[in-house]
Formats: C-alpha cells, sequence, structure tokens
C-alpha cells in the first residue's frame, strides 16, 4: 500500500513536479512517508555534487519530499544540510511549505540544527533556508556570527541591491532590529558591506544603494537609531579589524558625521583608538577630537595624551597634524606650554628630517614656557636629531659646547661583520651521504660548497662502482622529472649531473638519449662553443656543464682518482699550494688531470704570488705541472677591458609594459689572447647584447667559478640582473654578496650590477644589494659615483624609482657606510635637481643626503643644489635643498 | 581532529572597573578544575597589561599564513605563585605570543596555582581598548565565589575544532625555545623605529637581523650572531605594546654563514609586563611540523626521568634544574631531557627571558597529541614492517617500492636520500626514514644491555 504510495511519489519526483509532490504528501500516513523516505535516498542518496546538479531538477523535488517524509528533527536537518546540495538550487519556498504543513512541534529545532551547522564554506547555501524557517516559524532570531554574515550577504547582494537598493531593502527586512547591532560585532562584516568599486562604476548608482551607506540613510529617516550606528562603529574601531573590512565602518562614520556633542560624550573612546588603530581609523579619530578641542571642549590632558600617542605612530600625515595642533594648544594655552613642549619633542625620533624640524621650530616658540628641568630634558631628547638640526637645537637651547647631542648619526658603527670566508667542509665519505647529497642538490637553492662536494666525491669514490650503484640507482630513478627527459636542455645544470652519474654508475641509457650523450661527449672535449644552441649560454655556466659533462665522459676513458679543481675555501679559491701537490701527487702516480677540470683548477687560483709554491711548480714535470707553473711565475691574465653595451628589450609576452627599454650591460672585450682557451672564452662576452636571460638560477654558483674576477663575474651577471630587476627575480641577485667575498679589481661592471639590486622593485634584492655594498665598502672597493651614475641613468630611462634607492641608501647609511651613501646620492641628486620637475621622492634623498653629510668634512659642494634651494616657496622639496645648501661646504 | 569545548560560568567582561577573566578547564594545584582562580587582586599599571592581553588574543585569533576562516582556540593563563603567563598560539601555527605579568605588576592573593583556558570574547577586547592610563585596575582571573554559586544555568559554552598539529605546535615551541639565546637588544626609541621599519603585513620572506651600530639592520644572509625574521609582518601585534617599552630584545639559535631559516623570538619588556612573540621559521612553515623532539619521542629513553621530574614540579615561575637534580637524584643533563620530555607534553613551558622553563600543564592532551606525530606514526611502521636493514654505517629503508638510505654516524642517524630530507636537510628534525633507523639502533643498544 505504502509503496505504491512512495512509487507515485517518486514518478512526480522524476518529472521534477515539486508542486505535485508537496499535494501528495498532504495528509500522508506515517508508513507512507516512511517508504517516500527510502525511496528517496534509493534513488538520489548516492549522487555526488556533479550528478545532483545534472538532474537539479528531479533533486529539488527530491528534497522536498523526503523533508516531508523524515520523521525527527534532526534527520530533516541533516537531509537538508547535504553538502551534495550545492549546486542545485534548493526549492525554499517548497521545502518550506512542505514543512510547515506537516504541522509537527520540532520545526523550530531543525532551522536552530541547520543553523548550528552553518560555516563559511556552506552559508551561501543553507542561510535562505534557515531564514525562510525562522520567518514561517516565528522563533527569535539567531545573532550568531555565521548568520549575521549570511543576512548581510543577503542585503548587499548584487542582484538583491540592484533591482530595490539595500536602503529599500533594509527598510522592511524583518531582521534588521536584532542583526544591526550585531554588524559591528562580527568580524569581516564589513567586507561584505563594502561595495565592489568595479560595480559601483558599472551600476552608476547612489553608494547607499550599494554597501554600507544605507545604514546612515535610514538613520536619517528615523529607522535606525543613529546613537547605536555611531558606538557601534566606534566599538569596532576599537577591537580592529582587517583593512578591507575596517573601510566600511570608515565610510558610515563619516557618512554620519557626527555633531560635537556625540563627539563630545564619546571623546574617550576616541582617544583610545589614536594609539593602536589603522592609520584611516586614527586620522579619523584624530579629527574629531581636533574639531571638539577648536571649540574649547576637550581636556588640555587629553590632547597632551593625545599627542603622546599619535607622535608613535609611522604615518607621516598623523604626526604633521599632530604637530600643528600641539603648536595651537601652546598658543591657546599658555598654562600648559611647557607640557606640550615636552610632548612635541617626542617627534625629535621621528624618521623624517622635516617632522624633526617642525617638532624643533615649536620647542624654539614655546621654549619661554619651559624652565631648567624641562630645558634639560629637551637636551636629552635632542640627542635624536640628525643633520643640521642637532646644532640648532645645541644653539636653541643653550647648550652651546657641551655635546650633549653627540650622536651616533654622525660616528657610525662599523658595518656588521661580513661572513668570514670559510673553510670547506669536509668531503663526503660515503656513496650513501653522496646519494644524499645529490638529493639536496636537485631540491634547489644549491651553492658552490654544495656543488663541487658532489663533483668531487663522484670522482672519488668511483673505485667501487657497485657500491656507488647502487646507492645511487633509487635517488636518480626517483630523480626529478627532467633526468627523464630526451633531450638536453642546456639551462639544467642538475640534468647534466643526473646523466653524468648515470654514465659513472654504468646505468645503461635509452636509445633516445644516445644524441644526448654525444652531446655530453662534445661538451667535455670542447673549448668553445660552435653550436647556435650554446652561444647563447653564458659562459660561466657553460663552463660549470663542461666540467660536470667531462666527469661523465672520461671517468672510464681516463680514469683519475680525484679532481684537482675541488676548491679550499667556500669562495671557490684553490690554494696555490694544495693545487702544486694535487698536481705532485698526480705526476707520483702517473696521471694526468682533465683538461676542463684542470683549466678550472687555474681559473681558481689567487690573484697574489705565492713564491713557495711557485718554486715548488717548477720542478714539476708533466703537460699540466709545466702550464700551472708558468701560471704562478706570471701570474694571473691581464684582465679583460670593460666597455658598456645596451640590451635592448623587447616587448615580451611576460611583461605587462609595451615600450621598448634599453638596459645597461658590460661587454667584455677580448684584450690579447691569454693563451688559453678557456680564460678567453670566460674573458668575451661578444653576444651578451642579445643574451636570452639564462633563466638557469646557476648564478650563485658563478662566483666560484672565477673566484679572483669579481668584475667578469658581474660582467656575465648584468643580463640577467637587468631582466631580474623587472621581473622580481632574486637568483641572479643573490649571486651579488658572494660575487663581493670575492677576489680582484672592481670596475663598473660590478658598479652597475649593484645599482640594480639597490634599485629592485623588491625589498629582498635590494637588501641583498646593501648586503654586497657593504662587503665592498669594508674593503674600499666600493665606487659609489659609478653606482649613482648608473641609478641616475635607470632614473632617467624609469626603469627605478627614488623612493627604492632611497630605502637601499637608509639601509647602507644606518649601517654606518655614510661616505659611500653621500657618494651615491649626490651623483642621483646632480641628475634628477635639474630637472624642472624632480621625480617623486627627490626630498627625501635630500634629507638622506643632509643625514649622510652631517659632521663630516671630507664633502664637496654640489653645484646641481644652487638653484633648487634658491627657489622661492617652502615645497619640501626646496626647503630640504637649502638644509642639505646648508650643510655642504 | 577533536573539538575544544570551554564552558565558561559567564563571558569575561570588564565592569565597574574591574576586570574579571573567566576560566574554563585545566588544573589547579594537582587537581583537574572546572573554574579555577588565580588571582584577585590589582595590577600595578592597567594599560599595559590591557595592551598585552589584547596582543595575547590578536594571535589567538590571526592566521598569519593563508588567512582562512579562523575559528580561533581561547588564550590559556597560568597562575605560577608570583606571576600571571598568558600564552596563545596562531591558528596557522607559526607564531607562538606570551604576556608574563611580572611580580611588580601584581598586588594582590593567589588562590590557586595552574593553568587553565581564560575567555576573550569581542566585547572584552572593545572593553581592554578602552582601558588607559598607568592607574591600577581591579583584575580576577577566575570567577568569585558569588559567581560560582550563583550564575548556574547561564554558562557561556564554545566548542572550537582543536587540531592536533595546532597542540603538538603549541607544545613543540617551548622546546624549540629553550634552544635560544639572547642575541640583540635595543632601546625602546630603536625598537620603534625598528618595528616602523618592518611593516609589511604580507612580506613573507626571510631575512635576518643584525645590531649595527646602536640600531638594527637587516640582512639577506645569516651570520653569526644573527636573528632570523621570517615574515615580518608577523611582528604587527607587538606595535601597540610600543608606548610603554623600556626594550626590545631577540632571540634566536645559534647561526652560522649558510645557516637555513630558524625560528626567533622577538621581546619587548616593560617594567611591569614582558609580551613576546615567537616565529616559525619560515612564515608556510608551522612549528608542529619542526620535529625538534621528535628523537626524544621516538626513544622513550627519558619518559620515567619525565614522570618523576614532572611530581616535583610545584608551579614555579621558574624551573630550578639543579633543585630537581637534587630531589629526584638525577644528574641535571636527565633533568634537562625529562624537561624536554615534559614540554613537548605541554607540561612545562619555556620563558627566554629567564632562560628557564616554568610550570604549566595545558589543559589539552597535548601528550596524546605529540605521540599521534605523522612521522613518527610512519616510522612506528616502518619498523613493525621490518623495512629497516642495518649496514656497517649505513642503513637501509624500504618504503613502498622506493629504497632510501640512512648514513649513521657515531651510533645515530645523519642523513637520508629521501627528498623531504634533501629539502630541509635535518632543519625540521628527522625524516621518517630516519627516526625508524634510530628506533631500531636504539632498539638494538637495549637489547645489548639486557
Amino acid at each position: 500500500m505504502s509503496d505504491v504510495f512512495a512509487k507515485e511519489v517518486m514518478v512526480l519526483v522524476g518529472k521534477g513536479k515539486t508542486g505535485e509532490v508537496i499535494e501528495a504528501m498532504r495528509g500522508a500516513t506515517a508508513e507512507q512517508r516512511k517508504a517516500v523516505a527510502a525511496a528517496v535516498v534509493e534513488e538520489v542518496g548516492k549522487y555526488d555534487q556533479w550528478e545532483a546538479y545534472q538532474r537539479r531538477q528531479k533533486v529539488r523535488a527530491a528534497i522536498v519530499a523526503r523533508a516531508a517524509s523524515l520523521p525527527t528533527a534532526n534527520q530533516v536537518a541533516t537531509w537538508l544540510g547535504r553538502r551534495t546540495w550545492g549546486m542545485v538550487d534548493m526549492d525554499v519556498p517548497a521545502v518550506v511549505t512542505v514543512l510547515t504543513q506537516r504541522e509537527v512541534p520540532w520545526l523550530p529545532e531543525v532551522a536552530q540544527r541547520l543553523n548550528d551547522g552553518m560555516t563559511s564554506r556552506n552559508r551561501d547555501d543553507r542561510w535562505p533556508l534557515i531564514a525562510a524557517l525562522v520567518r514561517a516559524t516565528g522563533v527569535p532570531v539567531p545573532t550568531g556570527d555565521q548568520f549575521v554574515l549570511g543576512w548581510l550577504e543577503s542585503i548587499f547582494d548584487w542582484q538583491h541591491t540592484r533591482e530595490r537598493g539595500a536602503r529599500g531593502a533594509l527598510r522592511d527586512d524583518p531582521f534588521r532590529e536584532s542583526l544591526l547591532p550585531r554588524v559591528f560585532e562580527v568580524d569581516d562584516a564589513g567586507a561584505i558591506m563594502t561595495p565592489n568599486s568595479w560595480i559601483v562604476r558599472y551600476e552608476q548608482r547612489d553608494l547607499a544603494d550599494l554597501g554600507v551607506l544605507a545604514f546612515a540613510e535610514l538613520a536619517e529617516e528615523g529607522l535606525v537609531e543613529r546613537a547605536m550606528l555611531l558606538d557601534g562603529c566606534l566599538s569596532r574601531f576599537l577591537k580592529g579589524d582587517r583593512p578591507a573590512s575596517m573601510g566600511a565602518f570608515v565610510a558610515l562614520h563619516d557618512a554620519l558625521a557626527p555633531t560635537l556633542d556625540e563627539i563630545a560624550e564619546r571623546h574617550e573612546d576616541y582617544a583610545r583608538v589614536l594609539p593602536v588603530a589603522s592609520g584611516p581609523v586614527a586620522t579619523l579619530a584624530q579629527k574629531a577630537l581636533r574639531a571638539l578641542d577648536d571649540a574649547g571642549r576637550l581636556d588640555a590632558e587629553v590632547v597632551l595624551q593625545a599627542g603622546r600617542d599619535i607622535l608613535f605612530r609611522p604615518e607621516r600625515g598623523l604626526v604633521r597634524t599632530q604637530l600643528s595642533w600641539l603648536d595651537r594648544t601652546a598658543k591657546r594655552r599658555p598654562a600648559h606650554a611647557a607640557d606640550v613642549v615636552r610632548v612635541v619633542a617626542g617627534a625629535f625620533g621621528y624618521p623624517a628630517l622635516d617632522m624633526q624640524e617642525r617638532a624643533l621650530a615649536i620647542v624654539g616658540r614655546h621654549l619661554g614656557a619651559c624652565d631648567a628641568d624641562v630645558r634639560a630634558e629637551l637636551a636629552g631628547a635632542a640627542g635624536s636629531l640628525e643633520a643640521d638640526l642637532g646644532a640648532r637645537a645645541r644653539e636653541l637651547l643653550g647648550v652651546g659646547s657641551v655635546d650633549v647631542v653627540a650622536g651616533s648619526w654622525d660616528d657610525p658603527a662599523p658595518p656588521a661583520g661580513a661572513p668570514a670566508r670559510r673553510p670547506m667542509p669536509a668531503p663526503i665519505a660515503s656513496p650513501a651521504e653522496l646519494a644524499a647529497e645529490v638529493t639536496a642538490l636537485l631540491s634547489g637553492g644549491a651553492d658552490a660548497v654544495a656543488w663541487e662536494r658532489v663533483l668531487a666525491a663522484t670522482v672519488s669514490l668511483a673505485g667501487d662502482r657497485a657500491a656507488l650503484h647502487d646507492c645511487l640507482l633509487p635517488v636518480l630513478e626517483r630523480g626529478v622529472s627532467y633526468f627523464h627527459r630526451s633531450h638536453l636542455d642546456h639551462v639544467v645544470l642538475e640534468q647534466f649531473l643526473g646523466l653524468t652519474l648515470r654514465a659513472v654508475i654504468h646505468e645503461p641509457v635509452q636509445d633516445s638519449w644516445r644524441a644526448v650523450v654525444e652531446t655530453i661527449g662534445w661538451l667535455a672535449t670542447t673549448d668553445k662553443p660552435q653550436e647556435k644552441t650554446w652561444r647563447n649560454v653564458p659562459a660561466p655556466h657553460f663552463l660549470l656543464i663542461r666540467r660536470v659533462a667531462e666527469i661523465g665522459h672520461r671517468i672510464d676513458r681516463q680514469p683519475v682518482p680525484a679532481l684537482v679543481a675541488t676548491p679550499t675555501s667556500t669562495t671557490g679559491h684553490v690554494d696555490a699550494a694544495v693545487l702544486v701537490e694535487r698536481i705532485e701527487a698526480a705526476e707520483r702516480a702517473g696521471w694526468e688531470p682533465w683538461p676542463v677540470d684542470f683549466a678550472q683548477a687555474l681559473l681558481r687560483l689567487p690573484r697574489e704570488a705565492d713564491p713557495e709554491a711557485a718554486a715548488r711548480a717548477a720542478r714539476l714535470t708533466s703537460a699540466a705541472g709545466r702550464r700551472l707553473a708558468a701560471r704562478l711565475a706570471a701570474g694571473p691574465p691581464a684582465d679583460p677591458v670593460v666597455e658598456r653595451a645596451v640590451r635592448r628589450r623587447v616587448r615580451h609576452w611576460w611583461t605587462s609594459q609595451n615600450a621598448e627599454r634599453e638596459m645597461p650591460i658590460m661587454r667584455l672585450l677580448p684584450g690579447e689572447s691569454t693563451g688559453d682557451p678557456t680564460y678567453d672564452a670566460l674573458f668575451h662576452t661578444a653576444s651578451a647584447g642579445e643574451r636570452w636571460p639564462s633563466w638557469s638560477g646557476s648564478q650563485p654558483l658563478w662566483p666560484a667559478v672565477l673566484p679572483s674576477h669579481r668584475e667578469v663575474v658581474a660582467a656575465h651577471l648584468l643580463p640577467d640582473l637587468a631582466i631580474g630587476a623587472e621581473l622580481g627575480n632574486d637568483d641572479p641577485a643573490r649571486a651579488l654578496p658572494v660575487v663581493a667575498e670575492c677576489a680582484g679589481p672592481c670596475g663598473p661592471a660590478t658598479a652597475l650590477a649593484l645599482a640594480y639590486a639597490l634599485g629592485s622593485a623588491r625589498e629582498s634584492t635590494r637588501i641583498t644589494g646593501v648586503d654586497a655594498a657593504l662587503t665592498l665598502a669594508a674593503t674600499g672597493d666600493l665606487d659609489g659615483t659609478a653606482i649613482g651614475d648608473a641609478l641616475a641613468a635607470q632614473l632617467a630611462a624609469e626603469t627605478t624609482k627614488v623612493v627604492r634607492v632611497v630605502t637601499a641608501l637608509t639601509e647602507l647609511f644606518n649601517a654606518g657606510q655614510s661616505a659611500a651613501a653621500w657618494a651615491i646620492a649626490a651623483r642621483i641628486l646632480a641628475a634628477v635637481l635639474p630637472s624642472p620637475k624632480a621625480p617623486p621622492g627627490t626630498p627625501d634623498l635630500l634629507a638622506l643626503a643632509s643625514r649622510a653629510v652631517a659632521g663630516r668634512t671630507d664633502v664637496a659642494p654640489l653645484p646641481e643644489l644652487g638653484p633648487v634651494a634658491a627657489r622661492t616657496g617652502s615645497s619640501r622639496l626646496v626647503t630640504e635643498a637649502r638644509r642639505l645648501q646648508r650643510l655642504l661646504p | 581532529m577533536s573539538t575544544a569545548t570551554y564552558t565558561y560560568l559567564r563571558p569575561s567582561g570588564l565592569a565597574d572597573g574591574g576586570l574579571t577573566l573567566q576560566t574554563s578547564g585545566g588544573v589547579a594545584q594537582r587537581e583537574p578544575v572546572a573554574h579555577p582562580r588565580f588571582f584577585s587582586g590589582f595590577v600595578t599599571t592597567a594599560e599595559p597589561v590591557a595592551a598585552g592581553l589584547l596582543a595575547v588574543a590578536e594571535v589567538a585569533r590571526t592566521r598569519y599564513f593563508q588567512p582562512l576562516n579562523p575559528r580561533s582556540l581561547d588564550p590559556v593563563v597560568t597562575g605560577s605563585r608570583d606571576r600571571l603567563r598568558f600564552e596563545s598560539f596562531s591558528g596557522c601555527c607559526g607564531v607562538y605570543a606570551r604576556m608574563d605579568v611580572l611580580p611588580a605588576a601584581l598586588d594582590g592573593e593567589t588562590p590557586d596555582h595552574g593553568t587553565t583556558n581564560v575567555d576573550v570574547n569581542a566585547p572584552l577586547r572593545t572593553a581592554l581598548a578602552r582601558v588607559a592610563g598607568s592607574s591600577a585596575l581591579r583584575l580576577d582571573v577566575g570567577p568569585d565565589d558569588l559567581t560560582v554559586t550563583t550564575m548556574h544555568g547561564s554558562v557561556v559554552e564554545k566548542k572550537v575544532p582543536l587540531p592536533t598539529r595546532w597542540l603538538r605546535g603549541f607544545a613543540e615551541v617551548q622546546v624549540i625555545a629553550s634552544r635560544f639565546d639572547p642575541r640583540i637588544e635595543v632601546s625602546a626609541a630603536e625598537a620603534t623605529a625598528f618595528l616602523r621599519r618592518v611593516a609589511s603585513p604580507t612580506d613573507r620572506t626571510v631575512l635576518w637581523v643584525v645590531p649595527s651600530g646602536r640600531s638594527l639592520r637587516l640582512t639577506s644572509r645569516p651570520v653569526p650572531g644573527a636573528v632570523c625574521l621570517p615574515g615580518q609582518g608577523r611582528l604587527a601585534a607587538l606595535r601597540p605594546l610600543l608606548r610603554f617599552a623600556t626594550t626590545l630584545r631577540a632571540y634566536g639559535p645559534p647561526v652560522t654563514a649558510g645557516s637555513a631559516p630558524v625560528a626567533s623570538t622577538w621581546e619587548l619588556q616593560t617594567p611591569t609586563v614582558r609580551v613576546s612573540l615567537t616565529l616559525s621559521p619560515e612564515p608556510a612553515r608551522g612549528f608542529s611540523g619542526e620535529g625538534a623532539v621528535l628523537t626524544a619521542l621516538a626513544t622513550d629513553e627519558a619518559q620515567a626521568d619525565a614522570d618523576l621530574v614532572g611530581v616535583l614540579l610545584a608551579w614555579d615561575p621558574t624551573v630550578d634544574v639543579d633543585a630537581l637534580a637534587a630531589g629526584s637524584a638525577l644528574p641535571a643533563d636527565r633533568v634537562r631531557a625529562a624537561l624536554t620530555q615534559l614540554g613537548t607534553a605541554g607540561r612545562v613551558g619555556y620563558d627566554v627571558s629567564e632562560a628557564a622553563y616554568f610550570h604549566r600543564v595545558l589543559p589539552y592532551d597535548a601528550a596524546a597529541a605529540a605521540k599521534l606525530n605523522p612521522r613518527l606514526i610512519g616510522a612506528r611502521q616502518l619498523v613493525a614492517g621490518g623495512a629497516v636493514e642495518l649496514g656497517d654505517n649505513t642503513a637501509r629503508v624500504r618504503s613502498g617500492d622506493e629504497r632510501y638510505d640512512v648514513t649513521i654516524v657515531d651510533g645515530s642517524p645523519a642523513t637520508c636520500t629521501c627528498p623531504w630530507w634533501a629539502k630541509y636537510r635535518g632543519g625540521r628534525g628527522p625524516c621518517k626514514h630516519a627516526l625508524a633507523v634510530g628506533m631500531v639502533l636504539t632498539g638494538d643498544r637495549e637489547e645489548v644491555h639486557a
């Protein structure tokens, strides 16, 4: 009987006839309901979300049928709350109709259970149903966070608001009274009430129809209590929230435009907001309190405390306003002038000269009100004043020659130590350890030390090939996908390592790799890249490839017990005496070092002469021995000529900028041949101007290829730095501090490389640049003038911004390198000051220059400064220019 | 994942000039208590305490990495004789915050000692933000007698998901911090300049900080004496406390050139409270995955000692290792190992400022969570499956179809050929293969002894 009924209902469900299902379920017996519940679950219970969506007509009816059939609130709530219904767009009115017609007492419980289980993930699906049930049953409106957020979403829903506007929606909303106070308590509510800027533009509608301002409108109509909105905003300001959410309350507060009486009632809350709230909130609180004070309705103590709180904050605008407010307070309330002055002195430590200057000027104006105690306090605080302000404070306070203000600003501490040159860690001792290190190399971020240890161990452990095979094969088989590629990708160093290791352990390669193996053989024996593919590979990268390829090629053809180029220090240097010992050992045992390895070893010799090692080398007899002796006797080959060049940046698909730009780089010109083809290849960058960015990530290994030729490595890095600067790629810059620790002369290439890093868009890259600059400065190798010129050129080409350079130079200055900071800043200023419109940030650069030259006697005047300082007006540019002018001879 | 259930007799609140923090669960002395009372009296400096409590609450409700919808767990308060410590742990498991309310700030009685959860609700946060001035403030931690007897029936109940990784991280950060030393100390003015400088809330890069003259300098590479600053925006919660601070101190483990990112603690000191944040080595890394205690857990060597030492702890504000050694008749190094074990179980915390552990029992079952470490479970399975094959100075571990080699140096596992070890090189504790080898090795040793 009940089965027949269930079948009939299921036919209706199948056709998606929800209305008829409701009719059919009216007055069904318990037996019949039980049968329907079972039949529905059999039919649609197994659907996943997508299947449910595809059969949504049927599913909507099925939801209604089973909701009409289940016997308890718990079961109904579980059924309706299924995640599976997320995409079917449940027929909420039908569900509510079918449930109310059952006249069961537990309907409120269904609403409550659904509400308890509501989360941010299912809120979209659940809220309309819960809201409908709440309205239908007349139970108290739930006030949980999720329900409030769901309510706001329903009010500020785009579809909804475009039809009626949020104002209209709110006017007769049944939940408004219960939920409105909660809007100010629930986190993230503000984000929902912030109209999407795109929608605002697209709809061209009154903001009050789309967002939070609707509340202000309702207050005007008298439907909502203004005081409640205002108190709500303030409690929100005190509590804090994400910036995206806070904007709505700031907008609402501004729209409410509180009267002085309203502010006066809440002045304590406004005052409490000042020290902790976000910038926009603190700004509005400052404005409100100041208006109250202007009306003479604020205690002096509140003004003073507001000053203490604000002057601690980083925002310039807030600090400036506060200073002028305090100045006025001192004028209007002479009795409190001394207290004001003490508060104002708190801004002496603010990191901007113009603010310090303002503070000092205010102190000067009201100094008459200060007794000896306050003056002593001021003298102490003046210690944080910078540039010429310290001297002015001394004069003002009459501290005279007593050097109260001897700050560390003109006596910078030496830079914090650069990483000391480390000895190489112990060699890898076992095949298992080698396998672990190989795995580590493949996970990226390799440095020269890890790379060299693996190469050395691959050769020295090759004696027991079976053990090596046993340990390495699982690692190589597991290896990263590029081990398995059938073509050779010249940028991926790790791929060469993988193939070489395969050759070393005699693991046969697939047929498709034959060509690759041949290439490896060719690479191991060639001196110069011939094919077009290889011509664009940066020379240091090419040498790294050749050295690893050589291992795979020669390990069986010409076995040797060890590599000779393995560094003795982490910079990549090989101690001359150690290299002589290695060759002596080779001669005794009767083997010749491999050519690429030996060439690398020669490149790694220090520049300084080592007469003792040279004398020992003179006794060597093998071919390698004679070459080593000749090199040690003659010293390093002549350094290449470095010449300006330009890398034309064409329009690439990965950049958003369309203009073609020219990025300066440096070319290495072959001087006379060194007689060593490997040297010649590295000392020459004929085609570097067209070279693509190498993308290889191997740049941090390059300094160890040429540890005695900083300038050459820098020249090779430049094309990548030029691209990295604009793409925000950190890899090439990571090599710079390592370059700085190496040896050899520094020239225009090093300066340009540093300029790219110091002007980078990324803070971490700039800090890397500062690290390199500090290392160079410590040994007197930093050419500030050249770096400044390079940065000036980049500013002219609009590839960097003054503000970026200022942050980098500030770091340099703070680290004690005021001379270097000034040298760089001076060249940039000389370039930007003559232009009629100085680029944004120039006043900051001037201020930094003032800080750097203060107290120095070894600085030269800057002729370009005069015309700017002589301009009329009191813009920041002009004031800062005048200040610098005063400090320069 | 289990659930934390908090039952407060009423919401914490600030009324009639007095702050009452409601408590739920935990222990007092040695007994579990429903609503313990740890303090009743005055704090001498209202504003710093309120700001510190807000900072701790802020960390509790923030996910610094992948900020999803936060369901935050409540802060924990420990009454240890002469001081109160409020602790919280961020939802992303990457930031640990603590405020120590020092004896100088407290004027009142301490009816009981122990650890409990403390309710910090939205209206309370607003109220705390309103606290102004350095005047004294009445403070009650725990309900007064009147509340206990009359407020039945109007309890506040909260159920929050309690992820085991959160619990593990909360416990383990103590053990990680126990290896820290003070490395940087700067004045309030420099601290202000520095915290103004590291403002970017979204910056996730790992930088290092070194002292430079009287101030601080950021650097891209570790040098001896440097403190790691991973994800600078995570220090934002300290900023509201700058107004009261006298010094900023930074603590970290020893580093050398080439060190991988490490954890660090940043502490603002005021005359009456200390507020510190401990940051995980990278914003994407939670403390739960740092594996600092896995070796200790894997072998259970220190368990008996830990049980013995645990009994001797008496809610001391700082644990005196020598006194414990005398009391337990154990050598000091075994006491320290036992304290590490207790830290893992959430039964002691570590105070970098005092360079000492303090007695605190997390009001959760942290010991069980620690044992549920996925790596530990994986290692046990490997050992049970006979996957470890010991060689001379290497061991082979078969895991599924793969084979990994673990090198053994001085009788303990050193390196592994699995990609996970390769990535962190031991910086996040041993991998499961190395753990399994360690278990087999100590098992062997015990058999030899037997």
